[in-house]
Parts: structure tokens; sequence; C-alpha cells
């Protein structure tokens, strides 16, 4: 009986190690801060990429995590979008109260539709998250008075963030903000993935017919995973719209919700740091070739996925995770 | 007289024109273990969907402890504690088995809701899970990605995750298939040092183990239950040896 007993203590501490903070995820996060130091010209790109990193760090918990495809995600990134922008537009201009309006509003919006998403898998959840989507840009594209349709809602006017700091045209308050709500959003999603709710999770990801022969509940933590997820991306579109001062209809676009995928994909899913990486991969690399081949850019994307694909079929992250465990068999 | 840990009356289920279930009443009394054979398309496996949950039947009723559970869905029915493992394994591939079994526990306790506070934390659910995986021998491979651990020990995974539901009734659907000979012992002896309180019903197509290990032996064909009775009852019947037995000698 002891001998179990002191089994169970290593094995707990073998599950903490699991969750404990490594070395390089601390590295990481200081490097997101060396932009104001290496690169200041380029704060509203960085700010840019924060914010991509954001609603991809969202669709990892839904897709990644819970294994539901999406291919709607910005429609909740729209609806935050939008939702910061007429707050402001409408003398609501505080930054931090706009922004938890937009993550109350869209996740509440995630629930509702939850309760039709949980009910799908696989292609005919592709299509009704898509159809979601559409319908919803749609209905931004023809409510003129309200989001300003094709020419993008107007009149945007943040006030300073905690009444001191204004956005700059350098993008240096808009990094740090965003790079702020990324950060503890991010610790948020740390600790949901190492607990019980994020493993049942990952659970109904790897055997759905199992988990419910273990007597869960999947469509309740499915639909508390959507939920969470919603409010996540709603909360990078009301930055997006609070640090450029404007939204506009791309933001619920079908485009929008595919550049996410691939950067979630790209980076790798289910690892928390994949849908980052993949975000700062994607942006650099479609400001770069965009510079060389404004027109035909997304030819240069599209080439950089299928040889990520090819070569690194658990995206970069999978492929690094393969290369260390490799070396590690190796020096065994 | 107490009521059987699980029983059905009278089963029906029909796919187009094959039945699988015809008018099955089975009765399973508490810290029974009972063996349910059959030649294969006897309706064995449909016979632990439709008493699971995982099939609805056409007619007739489920019963645990005596109280109708028909309509209940099967994650229900496994809070109620009706267990099963699966003929073909079904597991969680990405996880390890520390992972897989503390994932049951935690459902079980309803503690999987929790969000915010680490796995680790939870220790009593990590030692409850360490436990089973030490009573089943898995202890050395807990921190082994299931998808990389040998056939038998998959086996016992299965056995390991649907004990963590703290089952009433427990229903093995083929626990020795497609371990390796050597394997095979383990599995069953594993399964023998289960808690005499467990109520088991197991299908199986070594008859050594058949004959070993059960009280009661129900026999299936063509989805209804041809006879049933004792070991040595099943052992003299003739249409048993003609359907079943007969078959397995010669084959």
């Amino acid at each position: 009986m002891a001998g179990a007993a002191v089994g169970a203590q290593d094995l707990q501490a073998w599950l903490a190690t699991r969750t404990r903070w490594r070395a390089v995820e601390i590295a990481f996060w200081l490097a997101c801060l060396t932009p104001y130091v290496l690169a200041p010209d380029y704060l509203q790109l960085a700010s840019q990429i924060a914010i991509a990193a954001l609603f991809a760090l969202s669709l990892d918990l839904v897709l990644g995590y819970a294994g539901l495809i999406s291919l709607g995600h910005a429609a909740f990134f729209g609806l935050g979008a939008y939702t910061a922008g007429l707050l402001a537009a409408n003398g609501w201009g505080e930054p931090l109260s706009g922004l938890a309006a937009a993550a109350v509003f869209t996740g509440a919006c995630g629930f509702l539709v939850s309760f039709v998403v949980v009910r799908f898998r696989g292609l005919a959840l592709i299509m009704i998250t898509l159809g979601l989507a559409q319908m919803l840009e749609s209905a931004a594209n023809s409510a003129n008075w309200l989001t300003g349709g094709a020419d993008g809602l107007q009149g945007v006017a943040m006030q300073p963030l905690f009444g001191a700091f204004s956005f700059d045209l350098w993008g240096r308050t808009a990094y740090a903000y965003s790079l702020a709500v990324l950060f503890l959003v991010f610790l948020l999603v740390r600790r949901i993935t190492n607990s019980p709710f994020g493993l049942s999770l990952r659970g109904i990801r790897e055997n759905e017919s199992r988990m419910t022969a273990l007597g869960a509940s999947n469509r309740a933590h499915l639909r508390k995973a959507f939920t969470l997820a919603a409010a996540i991306a709603g909360m990078a579109g009301a930055l997006l719209t609070q640090t450029t001062q404007t939204a506009s209809l791309q933001t619920l676009g079908f485009q929008k919700s595919a550049d996410v995928l691939v950067m979630l994909v790209l980076g790798g899913a289910g690892r928390l740091y994949g849908g980052l990486l993949g975000a700062l991969v994607y942006m650099i690399a479609r400001d770069q070739f965009s510079d060389v081949d404004p027109q035909y850019w997304y030819f240069w994307i599209g080439l950089l996925l299928i040889a990520v694909m090819t070569f690194l079929p658990g995206g970069i992250l999978g492929g690094l995770s393969r290369l260390l465990e490799r070396r590690r068999s190796r020096a065994k | 007289m107490t009521e059987p840990a699980l029983s059905t009356r009278n089963l029906n289920k029909k796919f187009g024109s094959l039945t699988v279930a015809r008018d099955i009443c089975l009765s399973l009394p508490r810290g029974a273990r009972h063996a349910l054979i059959g030649p294969n398309g006897a309706g064995k496996t449909s016979l632990v969907n439709l008493v699971t949950g995982v099939l609805t039947p056409d007619s007739g009723d489920v019963l645990l402890e005596g109280e109708i559970v028909t309509t209940s869905s099967a994650a229900q029915r496994a809070r109620r504690g009706l267990a099963r493992t699966f003929q073909i394994n079904s597991l969680f591939a990405k996880l390890t088995p520390i992972e897989a079994v503390t994932l049951a526990v935690c459902e079980r306790r309803g503690l999987s809701g929790k969000w915010w506070r680490s796995l680790p934390d939870f220790g009593e659910a990590v030692e409850e899970a360490g436990e089973i995986l030490t009573s089943l021998h898995l202890r050395a491979c807990a921190t082994r990605l299931t998808c990389e651990l040998p056939y038998g020990e998959q086996r016992l995974l299965e056995i390991a995750l649907a004990l963590a539901t703290k089952p009433a009734v427990l229903l093995l659907d083929e626990p020795g298939a497609g371990v390796p000979k050597d394997e095979t012992a383990q599995v069953f002896t594993a399964i023998e040092a289960l808690s005499e309180d467990l109520s088991i019903l197991f299908i199986e197509h070594d008859m050594n183990v058949v004959f070993r290990f059960a009280s009661k032996i129900v026999v299936m064909a063509a989805g209804a239950i041809v006879v049933e009775g004792s070991p040595p009852e099943i052992a003299r019947d003739a249409l048993v040896r003609e359907i079943y037995l007969g078959k397995a000698r010669h084959g």
C-alpha cells in the first residue's frame, strides 16, 4: 500500500512537471518585448501580430484542444470589433471597459451559437460555422446605418489607456496594450488546458464515444469551450478596432476565418504556442511577401503552407518537438 | 429478494430485416461472473450496445438495480454505474494512461468542470488513478503515450478506464481479443482479481477462459438467447455443441 502511495506521488510530480513554466517559454515572452528596442518602426505590425496571435489562441482552444473545426471563427472576431467600435463611436471610448464589453457580448453570442455547433462534427460543422459567419457578414453589410457597410465604421474615437497613454501613430501604446491582453488571456488559457476541464476537452478530441462511456457530458464541456473561445476571439477583434480606430467588414469575412486557421495549422494546433508562432510567421511572411509582390503575395503564403504541411505535418511546433524527441532518444 | 444488478426485459432490435436482438431476457445478479458466448454475428456486441444505450431497442427494457433506464442516455447509464470495455480498443491515443484514468476519475467525481486549478492539484484523483493503474500492473507505463503501449497493456487500460468510473456492472467485450497468447493470462488474472461486489458480464471466444471464469454461461445465436446454464450444463448441451462448441473444435 505504501508503495502505491509513493507511486501516486511520483505520478503527481510527473504531471506537475508538465504544467511547470519552462525556460524557453519565459524566453519567448521576454523576446516579445524586444520590438521596442530592435524594431521600433514596426510596433504597429507587432501589435497586429499580437492580435492575430490572440485570435489564433482562441481557435486553438476549440480546434486544437476540443477538436471542433470552424471555418467561421471570424464571426466572433468581427462581432468584437464592431462592439468595441460602436461603443467608441457613440462616446464610450474607454478601452478597457470597451474590451470587456466586447468579450461579454461575443461570449454571450458564442454561448447561444454553441447549442447548434456542438451537435455537429466534421464537414457539417465546417459548413454550419461557415454559414453562420456568412450570414453575419451579409447582415453587417446591409445594416449600413449601424456598421457603415462596405465603407467601414467611421468615427471610432478612443480615449487614452488608463487615461494616460494615447494610441499613437507608431503603435507604442497599441503594442503594449495588445501584448498585455494577449499575455493575460494566454495565462488563463494555459491554466484551463492544464486543468481537469482541459483534460476532458482533450479526451473529447481524442475519443468522444469513450468519453460518453465514462459518463462525461461532452456537449456541456464543448459549449463551455466554445463560449470561452468566442469571448477571446471577440477580445481580439475589439483590440484591432481600438488600436486602429476603425472596424471593417473584413473582420467578419471568410478570409479572416481562413487566415486564422492557416496560422494555427502552420504553427501547430493543440499546443498553445502553435497559434502564437503561426501568427508571427504568417504576419511577417505576409508583410514581406506583399512588399515584394503586392498583387500575388497569397501565392507565396500558399506555397509556405504546402511546404510546412508536407515536411512538418504537425505544424512548425509539431516538427520541432519531433526533432527534439528524436535527438533525445538518440542521446539515450 | 434483491434486484439483479443488471437485467433486460424482452429486448428487441432489428436493422432492416436483420434481427440483432430477439426477446432478450437477461439477469445478472450482484457480484456474478457471467459469460456471453455465441458464434460471430450472434448479436453479443449489439446486446452490449443496447444495454449501454449506444443503441435504442425497438421494444423492451433495460434495468439497473431494478430501475428502468431504457430512455437514459449512454452517459447517464455510465454515471449510474454501468461500465464497459470495447472489443476494439477505444482509448485516448494521445493521452498517457495516468492522464486518461485521472480524466475518468475526475468525470466520476464531478471535477471535470474545474478549470482554475491544474491537474496535479487534484491529488486524491491522481492518487486513485495511480492505484487503479497499479492494480492492473500498468504503473510502469503510466507516463507513456497510450498509442505507444503494447497491445496487451492497451487492453488492460480499457479495463482501467472502466474501473475508474467505479461501476456496479462491468461489461467486458472480448477483453482478450487480439492479445498475444503470453499476455492473455495477464489480462484474465487482472479480471479475476477485481472486487467481488462487481457484477461482470463478459463476451469471450476462448472457451478455456469462459469455463474457468464464468459461474454461468449465456449462449446466443441469431440475436436470441439459445440456452443458459452453469459451465457443466453448457458443456453437456447438445444444441450448444452443434451451434458453437462443435464449430470451435473443428475450426
